[in-house]
């Protein structure tokens, strides 16, 4: 790339509005994201009229703050009130609040923001250094492939599910069924929607969160005979961890990061997914697997990290082939085209200089979210001392609120209120609710990609035979069930 | 119906054996304060179904107050002060700085 451009582009990126603005985005994306309901989406939707009169680059760091600071917002509200501020942010309700319960959120805070921040500083590199060939390889990435992928993650969760293995499986297979309803996404039919009109769209993903995680915890706690449960959470700033801490989890991280940038990649799946596959894969492979769900650091780092390296993960088809690799993605790439920048393969040729400043601004607005998360954690940390008679109700109108404008509709309250009922009997139960939330996420992507790979094979159900990398991961996927069964015959021979 | 027909014969094979585990090892059921989550629940379905008709101010603010009673709160005065702040500040939240508006309900529909 020429030199003059590279100036041009930090000439662009570190002009002070610019700045000030990525500033204003990433307090703004960590407020909005720490708001249970409203996302990503919200957030920049509500700023985009702000950026009309805004030259590109301040428009850009205000976009690209607001991206990255929602993930950091997500998170916080996940730990500290078991809530997914967004659902980016859900598999870090699963070691994240086990972990502030434990008197340790401030910990768990400071892992999570520094796997964000870790995360989204891999995928830029990756983004600026390999991001074209990456987004070449992406289109290669077929059908199979992805279902193979998405299959593997949904195994993994459900294999190491506590309470056993079938009742993991069961879950998932009840979540899958969930996102089912609606309308086929091939065909066009109505499923399981009894000519509601508003189960037409298929079971809102915020009121299912919303419903299963929040007010779930709610209810638990209404009902909760254990007095530890109710003892409120402290938090009193963030704690980074120490070099030792890491020992063993960088692996952890390490792979997360690299799930995260190449699901980015893949058009479609999404930062939600990423949190949920790589959280997958850390149970199932990390050193410390067995401590993951009841509050190990390593079951934050790798949904963090995960969600995080989407970011610019996801930039690599937009920018590159114009291609939205995430819904928020989409609605950021509709924000440039009001600026007229059209991303895709004349973005690079045309506005050279705005590209860079974009990569610039990515990394600055990564390096903030480590302030914002500890300015926003300390208004957090108020709300949270709250008494819980007076916290719950607090939590339970956000809720309802999140849930009624994003989707501007009653009837999805009802729905939200449903799965709160039903996440409340399954915890009751002993059964297990992170396959349930992943087969729900994964449900349409996974039919999709089942029914396209059978169309573009002529129905015949070897496709996966057709690929060498759908072979692996479903090989893979074969064996992770099979694997207690292994060990326990591998251990049966060695004793005799 | 492919796809769903599967799922459903994976859920029910599945749902088969954890019941079969189940009655292998049995789990006593822990009991908790049924009363209390029966009010937590009702009171939630209140607001769910009340919020759209009644308005967000009226709902928000009985909702708190029966949540505050639920979980045990004692003081009158602290619970409707606090009722009123959250209120009021959650509304100047979503209608002012993030222009969502908010159910008014028929009691309001004229005021805002």
């Amino acid at each position: 790339m020429d030199t003059a451009v590279i100036i041009s582009g930090f000439q662009q990126a570190f002009a002070p509005v610019s700045l000030l603005m990525m500033v204003a985005g990433v307090l703004w994306g960590t407020i909005i994201g720490a708001i249970p309901g409203l996302g990503g989406i919200i957030a920049i939707s509500t700023l985009i009229p702000f950026t009309y009169n805004l030259p590109s680059s301040a428009a850009l760091g205000l976009l690209m703050g607001v991206f990255c600071g929602v993930m950091t917002g997500g998170a916080l509200c996940s730990i500290l009130l078991n809530t997914p501020g967004t659902p980016q942010a859900a598999a870090t309700c699963f070691d994240g609040f086990p972990m502030a319960k434990q008197g340790r959120a401030d910990e768990a805070v400071g892992w999570s923001t520094v796997a964000s921040v870790i995360g989204g500083l891999f995928s830029c590199v990756i983004l600026i250094f390999i991001g074209p060939l990456l987004a070449e390889y992406s289109r290669y990435v077929g059908p199979a492939e992805t279902l193979a992928l998405l299959l593997m993650s949904l195994t993994c969760i459900a294999g190491v599910s506590p309470g056993g293995m079938a009742k993991g499986f069961m879950m998932s297979c009840i979540g899958l069924f969930i996102g089912t309803v609606g309308v086929d996404p091939m065909s066009g039919n109505q499923r399981f929607t009894s000519y509601i009109f508003e189960l037409q769209g298929g079971i809102d993903m915020i009121a299912f969160f919303v419903g299963v995680f929040a007010m779930t915890e709610i209810f638990s706690r209404a009902f909760d005979p254990d007095e530890t449960a109710k003892i409120p959470i402290k938090y009193t700033g963030m704690k980074l961890p120490g070099r030792k801490d890491w020992n063993g989890r960088l692996g952890t991280l390490l792979k997360s990061c690299l799930i995260g940038t190449g699901v980015g990649i893949m058009p479609g799946i999404g930062a939600d997914t990423a949190a949920f596959i790589s959280y997958a894969e850390a149970k199932h492979n990390s050193p410390f697997k067995d401590g993951i769900g009841k509050g190990e650091p390593a079951g934050i780092i790798a949904p963090e990290a995960a969600n995080n390296a989407v970011t610019g993960g996801a930039l690599i088809p937009s920018l590159a082939l114009g291609i939205p690799g995430d819904p928020l993605i989409a609605v950021m790439m509709g924000a440039l085209v009001i600026h007229g920048l059209t991303p895709g393969v004349r973005l690079m040729r045309d506005h050279p200089d705005i590209v860079v400043s974009l990569f610039i601004l990515l990394i600055l607005a990564n390096l903030l979210m480590l302030p914002a998360a500890m300015l926003v954690g300390k208004v957090f940390s108020r709300f949270i001392r709250l008494p819980e008679p007076l916290l719950m109700p607090i939590v339970g109108l956000l809720c309802v609120l999140g849930v009624y404008v994003a989707t501007n509709n009653a009837f999805t309250l009802q729905v939200t209120l449903f799965f709160a009922i039903f996440g409340f009997l399954s915890r009751l139960f002993g059964l297990p609710i992170a396959p349930l939330a992943i087969g729900f996420m994964l449900s349409v992507k996974l039919e999709v990609s089942l029914r396209q790979a059978l169309l573009l094979t002529d129905n015949d159900p070897l496709f996966i035979l057709k690929s060498p990398t759908a072979i692996i991961l479903f090989s893979i996927t074969a064996l992770i069930p099979l694997w207690p069964v292994l060990q326990k015959v591998k251990a049966s021979v060695s004793h005799g | 119906m492919l796809y769903p027909r599967i799922i459903l014969v994976a859920w029910i094979i599945f749902a088969v054996v954890a019941q079969i585990q189940v009655l292998l090892k049995k789990h006593p059921v822990e009991r908790g304060k049924n009363k209390r989550v029966v009010l937590a629940i009702a009171g939630m379905l209140f607001l769910c179904l009340a919020i759209v008709p009644l308005g967000f101010i009226p709902t928000a603010f009985i909702f708190f107050c029966f949540y505050a009673y639920a979980f045990g709160f004692q003081s009158i005065k602290i619970t409707v002060l606090a009722s009123t702040g959250t209120t009021l500040m959650l509304w100047c939240l979503f209608e002012k700085i993030l222009k969502m508006p908010l159910p008014s309900g028929f009691l309001f529909s004229q005021v805002f």
